[in-house]
This record gives C-alpha cells, structure tokens and sequence, in this order.
C-alpha cells in the first residue's frame, strides 16, 4: 500500500510539473516524438506530411468501435479501425453477452409490459439523476431497433426464449447471446466489416491526436507494430481524417495508476474484470487536446464476481442469472442474507466490500431449478473449473461456507415462505423490494444446491468523454462539438451516470457507435 | 541419467541465450551459423548434426522440449525454412497465420486438443485460435495467451 501510495504521488508530482513546463513552452511539439507533456489543446504543428488518409478513423475495435466502422463504411467513406492490441474486440469479446431492449418483441412474447420510458427510468434511478437524461432517452428508444438490427443485418444469435433481468432492471428486458458472451456480437461484426473490405489494424497504439489551431482534428499519431504495454515500441506514423476521428477506446479499468487518480479506494489489490489493454492513455490524450472528461469517478464494480477464477470469468453468469433472480446472496459469517440480490451493482458490490472489511465472506446461493435458467453448458464449465460447487443437502452448504446451520436453514425457509405465499405470476419477497421479481420464481428446495463465492471487482467506467446525442465529443472550453472528433462507448460518459445497469452498456456502445460512426462519414471533409 | 539431465536443462537454456542472426537457408544444426561461438547446447551433449530423428532418441516422454525449445528449431529440425513461413526476402512481419496453416490443419488442430483440460484452445470463442502468432512464437519461448484472462494452464509447444 505504501508503495502504491508513493507511486501514485510521484506520478501526480510529475503532471503537475509537466503541466506547468508545458505551459512555458506550447509551440514546439516534436513531429516524431511522445505525446508532449504539457497541457496544450490545440497543436499549433501539424504533421509535414501525412503517411496515410482515411474519411474516417476509428480508435478502438468493441462494439462501439465496430459499429461506427460498419454505418461510416456503408455510408460510403474510407474506413480504418486501430486497435493497440493484439486481438480485436477489446472488453466487448470477453462481454457477458446480455443486451437490453425495451419493448422488444421477445418481451411482447414472454408478456412482459416494458417502454422506453420505464427502462430510461430505471438508467435514471441508478444512476442518480447524473446521467444525462437526452443520451438516456436516445438510447432507450433505439434499443429495440438496434438489438433487431444486431439480428437482422449482423446475424446475432440470441436464446430464443430467455430474458434476463439484471439488478436495477424492474422488469426482464435482456436478450442474451446463445453462448453467454458478447463475442456472439462481436464476431459478426467483424465478419460484416471483413466483407467491406475493413479489417481492424491490430497492434497499432495511438500516441496522439492532432488537433489544429482552427480547432478541428485532423488526424492521428500511431505506433504501427506497436507491442503492448512497451510504450515506444512501433513505427511512428500519422493518419490523416478528412472527415473524422471517432474515440471508442473504452474505459481504464486495468489502469490502476489512473483510477486510483479518479477513486484512491481501487488499489491494485482490488481485481478487475477487464482485458488487460483497458489503460488510460486515449483519456489522458483526450483530455489533451481539450475533451470535456465528465464523471470520471464513477467506477463500477461488479459485485457476481469470483475470487476463485480470473477476470470476468463465468461466475457472473451464475451469481446474477440463477442466483440473484432466482436464488439468493448470502453472508457466509452470518448464514443471513444482507442485500437486495436485484438490486443495482454499486449497493451490492458496496456491501460485500463492507462485509469483507469486516471479515466476513459472502457467497452466493441456487437450487437445481434456479441453475436450469443458465445457457446450456456454463453451469457445466463453472463446475469443472470449481468456481461452483454443488451440494446435495442445505446442511452441506452451511458446513462447507462455515455457516451456522441454523441461522442458514431459517434463512432459505423465509425466502420459501415468502415466495409460496405470493402469487406466482407477481411472487414477492420481504428483502428484493426494490424490483419486481421475475415470475417463475419458486421456493430453493431442488437439491442439487449450488454457490459461488462472491469477490467485487472493477467492472466499467460511467465516466468519460462528454458527447452530445450525434456522438460528437464536446469541448471543455467552449461547450461546443469538437469539429471532426466523436466519441461512443465505455470512452464516454454521461449515459449511465453514477451507476450503470447491467446489459446497458452494450445497447450504449451500439447505438452512439452506429451514430458516430453514420455522422462522422457525413461531415463535410477537410483538405 | 547424466545425459538425460544435461539434455533437459538444455531447453532451459536456449531461450535465455542472446538472440541468434537469423540466417536464411542454413542448416538446422549448424548452431555456430547462428550463435556463433556462444555454447547453446551443455556440456558433452552429443552431436546433433543428424537432425531431427538424433533428437528422438533421447527427448521422448519426460525429457520433450515441447514449450522450452523456440519453435523456429523444430520447425528447422523438420526443414521448414525460413522463407516457407515468411516468405522470399528479408523476414520482416511476423508471419501469417495462412503460412502456419499451410501444414497445421485447424481442424485437425481442433481435434488433437479437443480433450484440453478445461477447455479446447483450438475452439475458442472469442475467434482467438485463428490467430497462432498469439500463442505460438517461433524466435521466443511461446505463450498462454488464454491466461490473460483465465486460468487455463496449459503446455504450449
């Protein structure tokens, strides 16, 4: 800790000290150098000259990144997607595949009455009135149309008759994909984008952004070859944008020296689910060249994650899709539940944490029949891996967590009696008051019982680069469009305010991706 | 015994070595071509300028090479030349994936690892296997990519 702690002030010495030699000293920024270290806006030296030229360049290559590539190239402009790493599809691949629309025809099918304006409701509700209610409405509305356009034009499969409602969600709206991962979307993306000839260009690491004295951005710095984390390995190159750069690089969730900027609480010791390529440097560069960087504190921690495997993991799937639906959350020192299982991710990820410090261990708990609404063949792998393990008797489980067997076994009986007692098309519990629970909930008593351990980990980036609803990054000075720049995806904030719901952010990406990528082919170009 | 224990700390040994001119259309095992006088193989090991088969006699089961020994001297043991992966010329990008195809069937390659513990890292979701330069590294020693995040620990040749 006192390490990290040093670092952490020795980095912010350093900025600031750059900060002020920058300000000595703006106009004469190396061609072939690093980013400059201090705070100027605007770039007062273009490139002599520019290696290559696109209408449109886009950094980043998740959903958000690939569906600005595909709107900008079917609206006829020349296309390049940068990605730094050496695969494509950033956290989006590695996603948990679930994507919310709001009356959709799936829902209409299942019965479930859902609006626009009920799932823009439930973004407000969590995110406590900090999101910006136009992004939320854009988004909302265009749910549906862009989870039929996933189907209808990129080939997604999704699980024909299953919706999930994650915490936060007052009512089932997400579809999920046949495989439980967002690589199920991803990957026609990158099939579509393939056919029209674009294919991302792995390995290629912004250094910077060009933006001129008019204002505009006209181009970017890369490192072609570029092998991640090595800062100055790649050839220097620029690619000139004539009508646009589009920001899609995503959040920092891998980025501890930056987040423990934005949140000190999120040291190193607290995991991440995130890609390791989730770094900082687009938002330092963003906030260069004079990006409005808003909210950039609230980090989500997602509260389903397991201790007992890497990263994301599968164990979310379980915690959330069996357990937090249908099953329950439990505190392993207590044998007691301590929260709303639906409700929204920061009160649950704060519990556990607060419960940790305390010394406590929280687990998470289902029955046979809560397990069977998981996608065909994760229970599975989560078994084998032993991040779940099941158990043929309550006694069992109180035994193998260390639960006082009683306090555990009146525990599950209240949970019975409260939903045996309710009606099953609206079942009811006295603790998950703050949604209503999905119907088909039925009392834990279907041995095999099955649990996960529970560990919170950094998950998402609310925060980010303040756009407009055309996707245009807004400038810090001004409150205007940043004339050839848009931003969508995780790299923007606003939309999800102080905490996202799950399954939100993939119908974010795809929505402000498809519309910066649709608006920036459209600007008029430069040069 | 001695022999054996001389061989297995060779593996140890060549990644760690200064990394070797690379010299197109020289024989697998004229070391000295390479690494010049530098002492890649231990002590009385002995002379390998049979290739590959020589090599088989002693590296089978327990003392294999497989993930110690850089890729490129098996694919050189097996004369696959530096201009079958990487074309005529000057080596100069990593080599594509279509080169390693060529002779390493993906289906076939599917197969082979399709009873990997925890899971096939020939059929993986994220379409990463299409990828073999992300594992398999010929000039340095290769990689799990997988682990970056999970925890699959698995050998990789």
């Amino acid at each position: 800790m006192s390490d990290e702690k040093s670092n952490l002030s020795r980095r912010g010495f350093l900025g600031a000290g750059g900060a002020i030699m920058g300000g000595l000293a703006l106009t004469q920024l190396p061609l072939d150098g690093a980013a400059p270290k201090g705070g100027t806006v605007v770039d007062s030296t273009m490139p002599r000259k520019w290696d290559e030229t696109f209408d449109v360049v886009i950094v980043g290559s998740g959903f958000a990144g690939l569906a600005a590539a595909y709107e900008a190239k079917k609206a006829g402009a020349s296309v390049v997607v940068l990605e730094k790493m050496p695969t494509a599809g950033g956290n989006s691949i590695i996603n948990g595949g679930i994507v919310s629309a709001a009356g959709s025809p799936l829902q209409a099918r299942m019965g479930i009455k859902d609006s626009p304006e009920l799932m823009a409701k439930d973004m407000m509700v969590a995110g406590l009135g900090l999101n910006h209610p136009d992004l939320v409405k854009l988004i909302s509305e265009k749910s549906t149309e862009t989870v039929l356009w996933t189907i209808s034009e990129l080939g997604v499969k999704y699980l024909d008759n299953e919706l999930v409602q994650e915490g936060g969600h007052t009512v089932k709206r997400s579809y999920k994909t046949y495989n439980s991962s967002g690589s199920a979307i991803v990957l026609p993306q990158l099939a579509k984008l393939k056919a029209l000839g674009v294919e991302p260009r792995l390995e290629t690491f912004v250094t910077r952004i060009y933006r001129d004295k008019d204002g505009r951005v006209k181009g970017l710095q890369i490192r072609e070859g570029y092998e991640f984390p090595k800062a100055d390995s790649g050839k220097l190159k620029t690619i000139r944008a004539r009508k646009g750069v589009v920001l899609a690089h995503g959040g920092f969730g891998q980025d501890v020296a930056y987040r423990m900027i934005q949140d000190p609480k999120l040291t190193a010791k607290v995991e991440s689910t995130n890609q390791p390529g989730a770094t900082a440097e687009m938002w330092r560069e963003a906030s260069r060249i004079g990006c409005n960087i808003i909210q950039g504190d609230w980090i989500q921690v997602g509260p389903w994650a397991s201790p007992d495997e890497k990263g994301f993991g599968l164990a979310p799937h379980f915690a959330q899709e069996a357990a937090s639906m249908y099953g329950i959350w439990l505190d392993a020192t207590t044998g007691k539940r301590f929260i709303d299982e639906l409700a929204n991710r920061k009160i649950r990820a704060d519990a556990i944490m607060m419960l940790m410090n305390q010394g406590h261990k929280c687990i998470a708990f289902a029955d046979a029949k809560a397990v069977s609404r998981l996608t065909p063949g994760v229970l599975d792998k989560l078994q084998k891996s032993g991040v779940v393990k099941a158990y043929n008797t309550l006694e069992a489980v109180a035994d193998a967590y260390g639960m006082p067997r009683a306090a555990f076994l009146e525990t599950v009986a209240k949970y019975n009696t409260n939903i045996r007692n309710s009606d099953p098309k609206n079942p009811k519990d006295d603790i998950k008051v703050s949604t209503r629970l999905p119907e088909g909930t039925v009392p834990l008593e279907t041995a095999p019982f099955y649990v996960s351990r529970l560990l919170p980990k950094v998950h998402h980036c609310m925060g980010g680069i303040y756009t407009n609803t055309a996707a245009q990054a807004m400038d810090v000075s001004t409150d205007k469009p940043i004339e050839g720049l848009y931003a969508a995806g995780e790299a923007t904030g606003g939309v999800h305010g102080a905490v996202r719901l799950g399954s939100c952010a993939v119908i974010d990406c795809l929505v402000m991706g498809r519309a910066a990528g649709s608006n920036a082919a459209k600007a008029k170009a430069w040069g | 015994m001695k022999a054996v224990a001389l061989l297995l700390s060779l593996g140890m040994l060549l990644p760690l070595a200064a990394a070797p001119k690379r010299q197109p259309r020289v024989p697998a095992t004229q070391c000295a071509t390479c690494h010049g006088t530098e002492k890649v193989l231990p002590a009385g090991h002995v002379d390998i300028r049979k290739g590959k088969p020589a090599c088989g006699e002693c590296h089978t089961g327990d003392t294999t090479l497989r993930g110690k020994l850089p890729l490129v001297h098996r694919h050189a043991l097996a004369g696959v030349s530096c201009e079958d992966c990487h074309g005529k010329g000057k080596p100069s990008a990593k080599a594509q994936p279509a080169a390693c195809v060529r002779c390493h069937e993906m289906e076939a390659l599917v197969a082979k690892t399709a009873q990997a513990k925890d899971h096939n890292p020939h059929a993986d979701q994220h379409g990463y296997a299409a990828n073999c330069n992300l594992c398999h590294h010929q000039h340095k020693p290769s990689k799990n990519y997988c682990i970056t995040c999970h925890s699959f620990n698995w050998p990789v040749p």
